[in-house]
């Protein structure tokens, strides 16, 4: 009941990017259209619920035994971008056309500091293997969740009649916050 | 999404072209320069090049968007169910063979994780590769050079 508790938390109340406003970059960059930014959720989602499980077994089997908690930060920056390296070794294998248009996509996910908020938190809470894997791809929803939502606004934005003064990055931050406040109803859900 | 640019390089049925951007979330980003997808190629797009266009030519691209973010969303799918299907056989089997559930999920996640990349290395493989490339759809202006 906990890891439930746990999973369905992370998506809706400790939403990474609107509880703790982590991830904007790609929040904003990514969420012009519901298929790009579907892709770039599934993408962080992957990533952060590998970086959760090796993360964990970096931090359990080797710092803590050795004393070496003081390296955590650097280790954790180690795995996401050892990850996000390998795959993007693996896209420019099996679809060198994909590979060369991803562009932005793989520095967006390296730089995202959610993925890194992610694996500090799950070593500060002290979670076991599966409450870190599940709070991994829980916030990975979340992410994936909050980017759709705001994708699917900036496409219905692109219609409306925005102040001039609001184009742009104005509104967005604006819509972000009113979806961010509305998130906030979910806080009771879960005690 | 359609894109601009300049043929550099012609061979058999690709071109390379330099073009402006390769996605449309790109095109008004003050970073593009530092993009390490463009940054890498320095802006060269291997295009496929039915119109036989030549170097020197300013050629009309189309970028295939849709359907990059289709691959994109089949492939990051597939590693997450195996994430899934990795960690929940990595738990239960520890519960029969007498090993830790940290361990069996680790070893479950990668092997689960390993697999599914074979297999959409098969599947990539299989499938078209020259599907996803971009296409010269027009030729608007002739280059000078004609060799």
């Amino acid at each position: 009941m906990e890891i439930i508790a746990l999973f369905f938390s992370a998506i809706l109340i400790n939403n990474f990017v609107l509880h703790y406003f982590l991830g904007i970059c790609p929040f904003l960059g990514v969420s012009k259209k519901i298929d790009s930014a579907l892709s770039m959720g599934l993408a962080v989602t992957f990533v952060m619920s590998i970086t959760a499980a090796v993360s964990w077994a970096i931090n359990h089997w080797i710092l803590i035994p050795y004393q070496l908690d003081y390296l955590q930060i650097v280790s954790f920056i180690l795995v996401i971008a050892s990850l996000v390296q390998l795959v993007e070794m693996f896209i420019r294998k099996i679809s060198p056309p994909l590979y060369q248009a991803l562009g932005i996509y793989l520095p967006l996910i390296t730089t995202n500091c959610a993925i890194f908020f992610l694996a500090l938190m799950a070593a500060l809470k002290n979670y076991n293997f599966i409450e870190t894997v599940i709070f991994g791809i829980g916030s990975g929803l979340g992410f994936t969740l909050a980017i759709i939502l705001m994708a699917g606004i900036r496409e219905q934005l692109d219609l409306a009649d925005v102040p001039e003064a609001l184009k742009g990055a104005g509104i967005s931050l604006i819509v972000a916050g009113i979806m961010a406040l509305a998130f906030l109803g979910f806080s009771g859900m879960i005690k | 999404m359609k894109d601009r640019g300049l043929v550099i390089k012609t061979s058999s049925d690709f071109a390379e072209v330099e073009v402006q951007c390769l996605v449309e979330s790109c095109q008004k980003c003050s970073a593009r320069s530092l993009c390490s997808g463009l940054n890498q190629s320095k802006g060269l797009l291997k295009v496929k090049n039915p119109l036989k266009a030549s170097p020197g030519d300013r050629v009309e691209v189309e970028i295939p968007e849709k359907d990059y973010n289709k691959a994109l969303i089949f492939i990051f799918s597939t590693f997450l169910l195996a994430v899934l299907l990795g960690i929940s056989v990595g738990h239960f089997s520890s519960l029969v063979l007498s090993v830790s559930s940290q361990e069996a999920g680790l070893v479950g996640i990668i092997l689960a994780v390993l697999l599914a990349a074979g297999g959409l290395f098969r599947y990539f493989r299989k499938k078209n590769k020259d599907l996803l490339y971009p296409v010269i759809i027009d030729i608007i202006k002739k280059g000078d050079y004609d060799g």
